[in-house]
């Protein structure tokens, strides 16, 4: 899958440890990891809203060709059930399917900037693929241990010709396996105040590569928070290609 | 007896067993100023649904509504009307232009009359898929189109512009997608008349260029026009053919779509309508999601067979409207719509709708807030501006609904 989150959970089998790496280099390894030829995985997302209230959601979501085709099912709660995301092109195509009114909608890519379910997430974090390649100018800072572990420090300047909603990311990627283990998404108003923070932690070594089972995302402007949980996650898996049209959305 | 009985569970005990039971609960309250007075109806709504896969290749959905209303049951069309329209109805056929809520009867004492209730099966299909296709049987909803509130090329339903993404009812089909190629796909309907020639059929071919949708279209349809001028025979049926199609994508970072439809109309049966003849229908429109999570959308819809100036809208035009038998009662309108998420879990929004050849409009602000996991309360006013005789007249048009949906 394509996208961020998703992007964040998978690993890294090998190491680069030692290596002298250029800030692209990084990226580009990162990039590689989180972008398995085919992934499944059921997660499940909870919404810390402004109010205190907690909102819970679960989907199945699969993905494709490296990341290029991904679609999301909605299992949890009713609300939702049943309808689908279906994203191609890394994510610059966009298919909504309603359930209840069995109607498929093709979205702009602007839709990505909208909020996921009221979540901390924009369908842009969720679904942007090789943004970090595509969209940002990439150099690197440095070493410096983020949460225990040994990290590289990566600076992302939006390109000047990208619509991408953040103008600044700054990374710490994982040493040992190029998981990106926290982000810093800065405002756009503000380009010197971060905006959003995403933490990834509990990683795992899941058929062989490895993956963060728990992702954090914390909104500083809203104090809000919304955490995603793998519950299943199956790499390489046969996917047949009629899954991610139109005509599959509806099955 | 007990045997027979359980004969007859048997085998639906058997089917039960992974049979997916969800659906929702929707008590709504709508009222309607109309003159000095304002006018309340509620209704609670249950919908259930059930979907089963029989193995990989079928899988069977259906649902069914009970729908109980409360309050001002009963309607006179005429009330709706401008005076000036209104005043041509003889008093003896008033009494045809009164509508109920629900559709069941109950007896009362001798007396049968109307108790406003409804229950009917919405859905119930079969769905079998192959490789390259899928077939649907049985009652199914039939939704199409790129235009969000309006969709010329949707020979089964019209939606209410200020509710249009509600569901709509199911339709007595067979339905056929075929995956011709990666790049092309046909889509065929086939909802059966009383003859075959009665039938409604449509197919559609499906396909993309970069990163546009788009789909072809021809279509035929046994249309039954009402004629509201002629109580003596009030219906004639056409033969309408339709030529169209739709696209949807992006130019310059805003999304755009399309849709429209050329129709052939032959007089079948009856006497003919005053001013049904060939027409053509068209949908464009446009959006936008700032950075702000603002949402912008507007869409045009022209309609060549309604009517350009107000002073020339007929009793038939305004009752097509009513009765969905048109989309628009102008010929040039307007949908813009702002929405903004306020919070996590509230998004608020306004409406403007607007016929361009009267001027008049409504507006209607609106708010989707979710109270707790699976309650939702839907919120919208509308103000009509008009003035008497045009399609959103103030002294006519404004309301406001609340709904409140609780899914399970």
């Amino acid at each position: 899958m394509k996208n961020h989150i998703f992007l964040f959970v998978f690993g890294l089998l090998f190491s680069a440890a030692g290596q002298n790496l250029s800030g692209p280099d990084i990226i580009k390894k990162a990039n590689e990891v989180m972008n398995q030829q085919s992934m499944s995985a059921v997660m499940t997302m909870k919404i810390l809203t402004t109010s205190g209230q907690e909102r819970t959601f679960e989907y199945q979501s699969y993905s494709t060709n490296y990341g290029e085709k991904s679609l999301m099912v909605y299992l949890k709660p009713n609300r939702v059930k049943g309808q689908k995301m279906l994203m191609t092109n890394h994510a610059d195509d966009i298919w909504y399917y309603n359930a209840r009114t069995k109607r498929v909608r093709k979205l702009a890519s602007h839709a990505k900037k909208q909020k996921f379910e009221g979540s901390d997430f924009s369908y842009e974090d969720m679904g942007a693929g090789d943004s970090f390649i595509k969209d940002y100018h990439t150099s690197l800072l440095g070493e410096e241990e983020k949460n225990g572990l040994a990290c590289y420090k990566v600076k992302l300047v939006r390109k000047p010709d990208s619509d991408i909603s953040y103008p600044k990311l700054i990374m710490w990627v994982v040493k040992d396996n190029f998981v990106p283990l926290v982000i810093d998404y800065y405002d756009d108003k503000n380009p010197d105040r971060p905006l959003k923070t995403l933490t990834q932690s509990d990683i795992r070594i899941i058929d062989n590569i490895p993956t963060a089972m728990k992702m954090e995302m914390r909104n500083h402007a809203d104090n809000t928070a919304t955490t995603m949980t793998l519950i299943k996650v199956q790499y390489n898996v046969h996917l047949d290609d009629e899954m991610f049209t139109e005509r599959g959305l509806k099955k | 007896m007990r045997v027979l009985m359980l004969m007859l569970l048997l085998p639906f005990s058997v089917f039960a067993q992974g049979l997916d039971i969800y659906g929702y609960f929707e008590p709504q309250y709508m009222g309607a100023k109309l003159g000095d007075h304002f006018y309340h109806v509620a209704s609670n709504k249950l919908r259930v649904d059930l979907a089963k896969s029989l193995g990989d290749n079928v899988t069977f959905g259906a649902n069914f509504n009970y729908i109980t209303f409360h309050g001002k049951t009963e309607w006179n069309i005429l009330d709706y009307l401008p005076s000036h329209i209104a005043g041509t109805i003889p008093p003896q056929l008033e009494n045809m232009f009164v509508f109920h809520f629900g559709d069941m009867v109950q007896q009362a004492g001798p007396i049968t009359q109307p108790r406003p209730d409804r229950i009917f099966l919405d859905n119930a299909f079969l769905r079998l898929s192959y490789k390259k296709m899928d077939i649907t049987v049985g009652k199914q909803q039939l939704g199409m189109g790129a235009g969000y509130t309006w969709n010329p090329t949707d020979l089964f339903n019209v939606k209410n512009v200020l509710d249009p993404t509600y569901e709509q009812p199911g339709h007595n089909a067979v339905r056929l997608e075929y995956q011709v190629h990666k790049k092309l796909g046909i889509d065929a309907m086939w909802s059966p008349g009383e003859e075959f020639e009665d039938s409604h059929l449509m197919i559609r071919l499906k396909s993309n260029i970069s990163h546009f949708d788009f789909t072809l279209l021809a279509a035929q349809q046994n249309w039954q026009r009402s004629d509201f001028l002629n109580m003596l025979q009030p219906y004639s049926s056409y033969r309408r053919s339709m030529f169209g199609g739709d696209f949807s994508g992006e130019l310059l970072g805003l999304g755009i779509w399309g849709e429209g439809g050329y129709n052939i109309v032959k007089l079948k049966t009856g006497p003919g309508v005053a001013g049904v003849k060939d027409f053509w229908e068209l949908v464009i429109g446009s959006d936008y999601t700032f950075n702000s999570g603002l949402y912008a959308m507007a869409e045009f819809y022209h309609a060549s067979q309604a009517p350009d100036r107000w002073q020339d809208y007929s009793l038939n035009d305004w009752l097509w409207y009513y009765s969905t038998e048109t989309r628009a009662l102008g010929r040039d309108n307007l949908f813009a719509m702002l929405l903004y998420p306020a919070t996590d879990l509230l998004n608020i929004g306004i409406m403007l709708i607007e016929n361009l050849g009267d001027g008049s409009a409504t507006i209607a602000p609106n708010l989707t807030w979710s109270l707790f996991e699976d309650v939702e309360l839907m919120l919208y006013l509308n103000y009509a501006t008009g003035r008497e005789g045009r399609a959103f007249a103030s002294n006519l048009g404004s309301g406001g609904l609340a709904r409140l949906r609780i899914y399970f």
